[in-house]
């Protein structure tokens, strides 16, 4: 056998797609101990990228799915600070979990968490250059993105959720957790920041995210909208990093 | 080069960049806070001894490869202070489909920002298909094996423009199709890349107790004058086999034989690894001051 089909075989087996044990080591049982260790160390890297989701799910059924999501879904990459990219949808649709949907939701804050820490870093857009804008101009800016802000937008309380598990013994007798939220993430220095955004302000951040300018971005939002404010708050988190119109 | 001399060198002497007794440690995300604090205010809440005795901290590139986050910062500001061991564990040099290039340059990058005094990687594969499977798996030693881990390393030392070691893998069991002892091949790819060797003597000691053989034995055909150098770390007792898990203090087995290789040829930088269920570091530095022991008696 070339290596080549050695090595698929070898993989296919260890990461629980075939239960063909690979070909030719002597001890032929002791391939078990290798598929053990690739399981063990990718639920691990699931487990460091996913804290808060492995608790509310408990160990065993976080192993259990991770250990299904990794047959389907190796990384793709060697640092496994990156892995897990579609372990939120995973969980989604994962058997049981239609009661509890909230986990995928926490699931997809962890992820946008990891891709904001792991972004490029760039400098951040300094308010004072709309000193250079000119009043007529104002309505046409549009934004470019710091790489590593992030917006998730939840029909859950998934904020509140992730906040009380950072204590050592969660208390969620406040929490509703059927109260929707949006968070925007943004890393402009070291650590990763996070805002609660109202519903309207939420919904303005993800229009001009996706391109439109602040006249459009605000077309049909409520009439009490401060749109100073909010613009405010996101030039002083360093959500953007350039404006053009 | 390959040094064939087994003239141990003098304890001043120097190899690959370090003092030839240096001893180092794994930096690891449980101790950044621990090292982030010594790079702040020196001697402030660290373990007594810390520089006095950590001559080289190692880390695992693909936990750093992200510039501007927490983890990168702190191995630039580490870089300044230290040298700097950059162990790689995704190159798959064993790969039949060859060196991830973009993953390449990603470490190339990574080494061009903290210019660490060693590179290396295993001789081992973890990606097919493009996908990576995060563990260090077998290679049969066959001549095909040989001409594609050369390739690679080839590869590899060209990109990154420098010489790379090549440490020596656990394994649970042998491959039939096997032709070359794991010494005789590992000296034959050396002779072939110019690589150096990084010899890990736990390595040593798992794969020749899971294969039923001496470790004295099974280092007999080792290119062991090359190491530059060498890595000692706990393994794990599991159903009679042993397993490579990092995550215990160096056996007394594992130190006798590191005693006997240091017999033949003299002091190499030492690496202490711990990966897993870490311990304060304080417990690492008791364990490489024991290494730096037996290197000067």
């Amino acid at each position: 056998m070339s290596l080549s089909a050695h090595q698929a075989r070898f993989a296919a087996y260890v990461s629980g797609q075939s239960e063909t044990p690979p070909l030719g080591l002597l001890e032929g049982a002791r391939a078990q101990i290798y598929r053990n260790n690739v399981r063990l160390s990718l639920t691990a890297a699931l487990a460091a990228n996913f804290p808060v989701t492995r608790v509310l799910v408990g160990e065993m059924y976080f192993g259990q799915a991770a250990r299904q999501f990794l047959r389907i879904h190796l990384p793709t990459r060697p640092d496994m600070a990156c892995y897990g990219e579609a372990f939120p949808a995973f969980l989604a649709s994962a058997p049981g979990i239609a009661d509890y949907l909230y986990v995928p939701e926490v699931a997809r804050l962890e992820r946008a968490m990891i891709e904001a820490l792991l972004a490029d870093p760039a400098e951040t857009l300094d308010p004072a250059a709309f000193a250079a804008v000119p009043p007529d101009a104002f309505a046409h800016l549009r934004f470019s993105a710091h790489p590593s802000t992030r917006l998730v937008q939840s029909v859950y309380a998934i904020g509140d959720l992730w906040q009380a598990h950072q204590h050592p013994v969660p208390d969620l007798t406040a929490i509703e957790i059927n109260a929707p939220q949006s968070l925007a993430l943004v890393r402009p220095q070291a650590t990763v920041e996070w805002r609660l955004l109202a519903a309207a302000d939420a919904r303005f951040l993800c229009a001009l995210l996706s391109g439109a300018s602040i006249a459009e971005a605000v077309e049909r939002l409520p009439d009490d909208f401060d749109l100073t404010q909010a613009l405010l708050g996101h030039l002083r988190a360093g959500v953007f990093t350039r404006l053009y119109s | 080069m390959t040094d064939t001399t087994l003239a141990p060198p003098r304890p001043e002497s120097q190899v690959a960049g370090l003092a030839a007794h240096a001893v180092g440690i794994g930096l690891r995300a449980d101790h950044h806070g621990d090292i982030a604090a010594l790079l702040a205010e020196p001697g402030a809440a660290m373990p007594v001894g810390f520089l006095e005795i950590v001559d080289f901290l190692e880390i695992h590139a693909e936990n750093y490869l992200h510039a501007g986050s927490p983890a990168h910062s702190l191995l630039i500001d580490v870089a300044e202070r230290l040298p700097v061991s950059l162990h790689c564990v995704g190159l798959s040099l064993g790969s039949a489909e060859g060196v991830d290039e973009h993953h390449l340059s990603r470490v190339a990058a990574l080494a061009k920002d903290c210019a660490p005094v060693l590179i290396s990687d295993h001789l081992a594969w973890c990606r097919v298909g493009g996908c990576y499977l995060n563990d260090l798996l077998p290679l049969p030693y066959t001549s095909e094996a040989l001409e594609t881990v050369a390739a690679n390393i080839d590869r590899v030392q060209s990109r990154l423009g420098r010489r790379i070691l090549l440490e020596n893998p656990s394994t649970y069991g042998a491959f039939a199709e096997s032709a070359w002892d794991e010494g005789a091949f590992i000296a034959e790819l050396l002779k072939r890349t110019g690589c150096g060797l990084l010899l890990d003597i736990n390595n040593i000691y798992v794969s020749a107790h899971n294969q039923n053989v001496n470790p004295e034995a099974w280092l007999a055909g080792y290119p062991l004058a090359a190491a530059d150098e060498i890595h000692l770390a706990g393994h794990t007792q599991q159903n009679g086999l042993l397993i490579d898990t990092h995550a215990a203090p160096v056996c007394a087995a594992v130190w006798r034989l590191y005693e006997a290789v240091l017999a033949k040829i003299g002091p190499r930088p030492t690496l202490i690894e711990w990966d897993a269920e870490l311990p304060p570091l304080v417990t690492l530095l008791a364990e490489a001051q024991a290494a730096r022991t037996r290197m000067l008696p």
